[in-house]
């Protein structure tokens, strides 16, 4: 199976999808994007290429389940929204991120 | 995982393309941009390759590439049919060879004995040095004191093999037996398939029971169950039959039928019972104590055994007791044989990697471009390297498949042909450990074979056209010179053999085995000696009266015959051992056709009452009377013997067994002495094998109580007993006979690439001036220097392996120049005639052509 260069980011990708659509609600890939675009005062720039093969293996994990449905532009998309499964893995994911980012911290303000 | 939820291509494209429409509209509402759509599909970046991610995502790429690599190796394979059928020939032969020699050693020495635990079963022998006796027997009295005082063992068991006649009326037959106590099942682990084995109680009453062999019942009952019960005459006494022990179980002897209580047998009471200590009739088997190692048991054994020594002076005891592991017992002679058959094949089976090896480089060096061009078009290195092997294994296991095919013919000539005496070379056989093996044997093969040249292919760059650098030509010199090593190994050690058992086949015997038959007579125990001594005389009289029947004549032992324990010359002090003893009657030294050198022969006054007269070989006299006149001296076996006067001296005779130094023998006229089984020998006119029927009709009518028979010829008897050398001999020869052909194969393959490859060199060359003659001599003296320096490096490797395998040679040195300087000129000659042709083409080349061409 061949696997993405930087695995450290596809995590936080993984981490930030949830958390999205777990505040969310159903969203769509450009949906997705945007949000964590703006939410992130453009800090963060999700890319596509990485995005859709991620959103499809954490549906081949059953944490997010997928559905097609109509925007309210009249437009058809694929809606993402999170599952219980996917529930527990934000929980765990946020756990970690917070440990490491803890950590990190902690390093960094060592004097 | 594609197990997981599928998703199709087409829903990912849907899923873009809405991706695209909705950023599209966003730059739209955000106005200014003349065609959003287009910069939408910049913003996304590479779509295909997102496409490909996802493709590779879903699917199991390596299985995927598999199947395009196998469809490609068949592919390139059947465009090149001579090369894959090269290959594919090579590996079958060499795998094939050690499927079939791992068949045999698995089923003769690596399978366990079938006894429970058999790792821990041992059998306790007597050592005498002083007495040259090595793996001797026990007695029971030094028996019990082993068992009683040792602690290595969890039990020990005696037992003695012995015959007997079975049958009641007509022709009794002769047939092995066992005598032993009740606790020898329970030491070697063993059930009865059917009904039981006696107890101890029954052994202490001594009834008369017997435990049949499978064979035996099988035979005498047919395999009904109601041979339990039934009656079985031995030696005329009546048994019951009380259990049948399984096929697989033939112990001590391949053909022991029946196994009975110690205390059954009429020898019980009139020998055994009160025995004395010196008289070691008895074998001893034990179980050794779990966590006991065989050094310690030895130890303890041997400090038991001096100590009884000691005890008992006036006896004689051995010194030392060995202790040998079951195994060993049975298939120890057989070790070395075996493992350099199967050495043999292996190393014929790394002369066939380097062929393949050499085959598949100069293909890949072939193939340089296309693999050149594959690169470019962006496949990956790890991806060419796995086509190669793919192409690779799919040689191999079309190779493995034909290897097996041809290991289940070679087992089956081995169990046709092989030495009968190799314990459970019958029970060969191709079975799913050698498919294991011979799986396991082909894959590694194909890797090793491919991995030099795929390593060397994959180094190549697009372009590059120094097709002869220099690294390809070290490689396969290398490759020519380790082959030609690995060749020479093989020929000297074949060669070694060869030659000793040509010296076999030209010891001098003494006598004339050809026109000889041989008989092995037994009379039944009922005769008195007079009785015994004239049915012998009558017989050779009834055979000398036969048409194509020159004389015959009868001895103890024709063909085997063991030394006697002691041995006293009037004068001398008693010495070990003695001379070989055995009676004669009849014309023998006429009918075996050795000469009789001084003195006389017996006659009919030589009978009991008269004085006890001896016959001598040479060996005898120069070992007790050298330089003196043997006649008229005299000697004696014991001291409670009367003295045998000596009256002539015959030539010797070789009857201990062709390998073995002629020991001095005894011959003592049967009237004089007493036996009731002879070899009875005649000599033919003829060819022997037709009158064989007549002498077996007119002896056997002479006392239809006689035990049944076989008549063989003297020439059969004798190859008999050189088969286990014929057999290693001939396989070894085999294999050194593909080796080199293979040797030749590969070096044929490589110089003809060369010159192909020098084509333009060797162009260029002629066109400045050199002559033809000189090339073909260029290409001849690279073809042999590398195939001397592989010999020479080989006959190092020989002259280390050949003391390995000293012990399987006969009058002939480890370093015999006849053997290793053969070999050497053996294969120095394969590689000339392999080279010839090779450079016979450089020598046509015509440079004008060749240079035109550039």
């Amino acid at each position: 199976m061949p696997k993405s260069p930087n695995d450290k980011l596809q995590g936080t990708l993984t981490l930030l999808v949830l958390k999205t659509l777990n505040t969310r609600g159903p969203l769509h890939g450009y949906g997705l994007c945007e949000h964590i675009r703006s939410v992130s005062d453009e800090l963060l720039q999700v890319e596509e290429g990485s995005l859709y093969p991620a959103l499809h293996r954490m549906e081949q994990d059953h944490w997010i389940s997928s559905k097609w449905e109509i925007t309210n532009k009249g437009r058809q998309a694929k809606f993402y929204s999170i599952t219980a499964k996917g529930k527990k893995q934000l929980a765990e994911e946020n756990e970690s991120w917070a440990r490491l980012t803890r950590g990190v911290m902690r390093v960094l303000t060592y004097s | 995982m594609f197990w997981k939820k599928r998703r199709s291509p087409e829903d990912l494209r849907e899923e873009i393309a809405s991706h695209l429409a909705h950023q599209a509209d966003d730059i739209r509402d955000r106005g200014k941009c003349p065609d959003p759509q287009a910069a939408a599909r910049r913003a996304f970046g590479n779509i295909t390759a997102l496409e490909e991610a996802s493709y590779e995502h879903r699917h199991w790429m390596w299985l995927d590439h598999l199947r395009l690599d196998f469809r490609q190796a068949v592919r390139q394979l059947k465009k090149r049919p001579g090369f894959s059928v090269m290959v594919v020939l090579i590996l079958a032969l060499g795998v094939g060879a050690n499927s079939a020699i791992f068949s045999v050693i698995r089923a003769v020495l690596l399978r366990s004995l079938p006894y429970k635990d058999s790792g821990r079963l041992a059998m306790v022998f007597t050592d005498d040095p002083a007495r040259e006796l090595h793996e001797g027997r026990t007695s029971l009295l030094n028996f019990a004191d082993w068992k009683n005082q040792n602690r290595s063992f969890e039990d020990m068991t005696v037992f003695t093999p012995q015959t007997f006649l079975l049958g009641t009326e007509g022709s009794p037959e002769r047939m092995r037996s066992a005598r032993v106590p009740a606790n020898f099942w329970p030491v070697l682990g063993v059930r009865p398939i059917l009904g039981r084995v006696f107890t101890s109680d029954e052994e202490k009453r001594g009834e008369r029971l017997v435990v049949l062999s499978y064979g035996l019942w099988q035979r005498q009952f047919a395999g009904l169950r109601e041979a339990i019960g039934a009656n079985l005459v031995m030696d005329g006494r009546n048994y019951r039959v009380i259990g049948v022990m399984p096929p697989e179980f033939r112990f001590p002897f391949t053909d022991t039928r029946v196994w009975e209580p110690i205390t059954a047998h009429p020898y019980w009471a009139t020998r055994d019972v009160n025995a004395p200590r010196s008289n070691a009739g008895w074998l001893v088997l034990g179980r050794l104590k779990p966590g006991v190692s065989w050094t310690q048991a030895r130890e303890d054994l041997n400090a038991i055994t001096s100590r009884l020594k000691d005890e008992y002076p006036a006896n004689e005891l051995p010194e030392h007791a060995i202790i040998v592991p079951l195994k060993l017992v049975s298939t120890g002679q057989y070790q070395l044989s075996l493992w350099l058959l199967f050495g043999s094949v292996v190393v014929m089976l790394l002369i066939g990697c380097v062929n393949v090896a050499g085959l598949l480089l100069a293909r890949g060096i072939a193939r340089e471009r296309e693999f050149a061009l594959r690169e470019a078009l962006g496949a990956k290195r790890t991806r060419i390297v796995a086509q190669l092997v793919t192409e690779t294994l799919v040689l191999a296991s079309c190779g493995g498949l034909l290897a097996l095919l041809l290991a289940a013919g070679i087992t089956q000539a081995i169990k046709v042909y092989g030495p009968a005496d190799i314990p459970r070379l019958s029970e060969t056989q191709i079975d799913w450990q050698v498919v294991l093996f011979t799986t396991g044997v082909t894959i590694c093969t194909a890797l090793f074979a491919s991995l030099w040249p795929v390593f060397y292919s994959t180094r190549r760059q697009l372009g590059s056209r120094h097709f002869t650098s220099g690294s390809t030509h070290r490689t396969r010199n290398f490759l020519v010179i380790g082959q030609f090593a690995l060749a020479l190994l093989l020929t000297t050690t074949a060669g070694l053999l060869i030659h000793s058992f040509l010296r076999l086949r030209a010891t001098e015997l003494g006598f004339r085995p050809d026109h000889l038959l041989v008989m092995r007579i037994d009379l039944h125990v009922g005769k008195t000696i007079e009785q015994q001594a004239s049915y012998f005389e009558r017989a050779i009289e009834r055979a000398e009266s036969l048409p194509g029947v020159r004389s015959a004549a009868a001895i103890s032992g024709f063909l085997r015959t063991d030394p006697e324990d002691s041995v006293e010359i009037e004068g001398h002090s008693l010495q070990h051992p003695g001379p070989c003893e055995d009676l004669i009657t009849g014309h023998y030294f006429q009918t075996a056709g050795v000469p009789l050198l001084r003195g006389r022969t017996f006659s009919s006054h030589d009978r009991r009452g008269s004085l006890p007269v001896a016959l001598v070989n040479e060996a005898m006299v120069r070992a007790y009377w050298p330089n003196e006149d043997p006649i008229g001296k005299r000697f004696r076996f014991k001291a409670s013997d009367p003295w045998l006067t000596v009256v002539g001296v015959a030539g010797n005779m070789r009857r201990q067994g062709i390998e073995r130094p002629i020991a001095p023998q005894v011959f003592l006229p049967h009237r004089q002495g007493e036996d009731n089984m002879m070899d009875v020998i005649v000599r033919t006119t003829g060819n022997p094998a037709k009158v064989t029927a007549l002498v077996r009709g007119a002896i056997q009518t002479l006392d239809k109580t006689v035990a049944k028979f076989k008549v063989s010829t003297v020439d059969e008897e004798l190859a008999q007993q050189t088969s286990q050398r014929r057999f290693d001999t001939f396989l070894v020869g085999s294999f050194a006979f593909a080796a080199l052909f293979l040797s030749a194969i590969g070096i044929y393959g490589i110089s003809h690439q060369l010159v192909v490859q020098r084509t333009k060199e060797i162009a260029v060359r002629m066109a400045l001036g050199a002559r033809p003659k000189a090339v073909q001599v260029l290409v001849l003296r690279q073809g042999l220097a590398l195939a001397l320096f592989g010999a020479l490096l080989g006959l190092t490797a020989a002259l280390f392996v050949a003391r390995f395998v000293s012990k399987l040679l006969f009058e002939v040195a480890p370093g015999d120049p006849i053997a290793l300087g053969g070999s050497v000129l053996l294969l120095l000659a394969i590689a000339g005639i392999a080279c010839w042709m090779p450079s016979v083409r450089a020598a046509r080349i015509d440079p004008m052509r060749v240079l035109r061409h550039e």
